[in-house]
């Protein structure tokens, strides 16, 4: 009887894991079942969620025994480490190759940003930079704060610090954070740093429609104001920024090449190129990121207590990272005497351009006249450069303030 | 020279002056402290001198 439940290995680990993990797995199988509803739904976003929340279904039902007489699946082992392990399990898991060489390391990250920065229009960043600056100095409110949080919380100043850059809501920068700073935890990090897209696709909807009025959501805003810039000032001034952000901090070079190469090759004005970044490398890398976040919503590796912790912390980061975001709009709102919609504030969380389309889609809810993409650009893209500022300085501050500490 | 080009040439003054104070001055100090002082200085100056270049480009 036994042997002829093992054929059916989903069911059969489901009858016989740990309650906590069998709870676990059922409840993430009904969140994929959702997740895959509201982005038919239009509640979600689809592009991330359909590949997502398959993601779930799939990998929370294919449990089954591997050697030992361990659970797990075939899909992906995001917490294995060393070299003759992962050349094993590289040749049995098939999301394997893609979590170890492009998504752990960053890669895919940096594809979306390339395909991000053809699409990116800096013509507002460039008309308002202090507007755009101080908005993205208020979504780092996650960033900040939890860093104390961390540490009440028992961590040590690096491993907090590489938490709490997740409300800075930039993967690459999560990833550089904890690899300089908290190698211990660089592998929980790489699972909870990505899964902040899914938060901030699923939640801040609901937080701006909480928090801000209809009338406020759908307030206009003129894009002719925002001046147009000629093409060739643009791209020296793309050239620049990138070799003096990558000079002041080098840490985040990968991402400044990447985001910046793709707004000097849409400013060069090369289609196919700008085709090329913005079709499928933009799609193929987000749909493998989608699929992975999915995949890695694993019930044995959610259930983890350290990962459980992490992705607490997580959560609060970039729950403060919205909240100071649209308090910024609201500042902003304020300052303009009601000539600027508060939801740019939230699009200043710099998961570019996730927090932008966020605050385009509720405003277009409330008001299918607002029009508010091309402002919460500058905010959005001030964002990635206030992260990797913050990245920086944890990543250069830490060790000499502990320097400091340990030398006095 | 016109007011664009003057503020592109402030801005990369000041962005060269930011970098290399936060790069290079900051290295040459034992103490931790002023090492630190110097990179927060030096990247604040960087990128007032980007705002700097921004502010001249937005201008009409």
């Amino acid at each position: 009887m036994l042997q002829f439940w093992q054929l059916f290995q989903g069911l059969y680990t489901l009858f016989t894991s740990e309650p906590k993990i069998a709870i676990g797995r059922v409840v993430l199988i009904l969140l994929g079942f959702l997740l895959i509803y509201g982005a038919y739904k239009k509640v979600l976003e689809g592009l991330i969620m359909i590949p997502m929340g398959m993601g779930m279904i799939t990998v929370n039902g294919a449990f089954l025994v591997l050697e030992a007489g361990k659970y797990g699946n075939i899909f992906v082992d995001p917490l294995l480490s060393g070299p003759t392990a992962l050349m094993n399990i590289l040749q049995i898991n098939f999301l394997q190759p893609i979590y170890t060489f492009a998504f752990s390391n960053g890669l895919i990250a940096c594809l979306v940003f390339m395909g991000i920065g053809a699409i990116t229009d800096i013509d507002y960043l460039i008309a308002s930079p202090m507007t755009s600056m101080m908005l993205a100095v208020a979504a780092e409110f996650g960033t900040f704060f939890t860093f104390p949080v961390a540490l009440a919380c028992g961590l040590n100043p690096g491993q907090s610090a590489a938490v709490a850059i997740i409300g800075g809501a930039d993967g690459p920068m999560v990833l550089f954070t904890s690899l300089m700073l908290a190698k211990d935890l660089f592998v929980p990090i790489t699972v909870v740093g990505y899964l902040y897209l899914s938060l901030t696709y699923g939640i801040y909807p609901f937080l701006i429609k909480w928090l801000v009025p209809k009338r406020l959501r759908g307030l206009e805003m003129d894009w002719r104001t925002i001046p147009r810039i000629p093409r060739g000032e643009k791209l020296a001034f793309t050239a620049v920024a990138a070799a003096v952000l990558c000079l002041l901090f080098p840490v985040a070079g990968p991402l400044y090449f990447s985001f910046f190469v793709g707004v000097a090759i849409k400013e060069s004005d090369l289609p196919r190129h700008v085709q090329f970044l913005s079709e499928p490398i933009l799609y193929g890398s987000t749909f493998f990121l989608g699929s992975l976040l999915g995949v890695l919503m694993s019930a044995d590796i959610i259930m983890n207590a350290k990962v459980l912790m992490l992705l607490l912390l997580g959560l609060l980061a970039i729950l403060l990272s919205g909240l100071g975001g649209l308090a910024g709009g609201f500042i902003g709102y304020k300052l303009t005497k009601g000539k600027m919609n508060p939801l740019i504030g939230i699009a200043a969380v710099s998961c570019v351009p996730t927090t932008a389309k966020i605050a385009q889609k509720e405003a277009f809810l409330a008001n299918k006249w607002a029009m508010i993409l091309p402002f919460a650009m500058g905010p959005n893209v001030a964002g990635v450069i206030t992260t990797s500022i913050i990245c920086g300085i944890y990543v250069t501050g830490i060790p000499m303030v502990s320097k400091l500490l340990l030398g006095s | 020279m016109s007011a664009k080009r003057r503020f592109w040439l402030i801005g990369l003054v000041l962005v060269a002056i930011g970098v290399v104070l936060a790069r290079v001055v900051g290295k040459q100090y034992d103490q931790a402290a002023m090492q630190l002082a110097m990179y927060a200085v030096g990247t604040l100056l960087a990128i007032a001198g980007l705002g700097f270049i921004m502010y001249g480009i937005g201008k009409k």
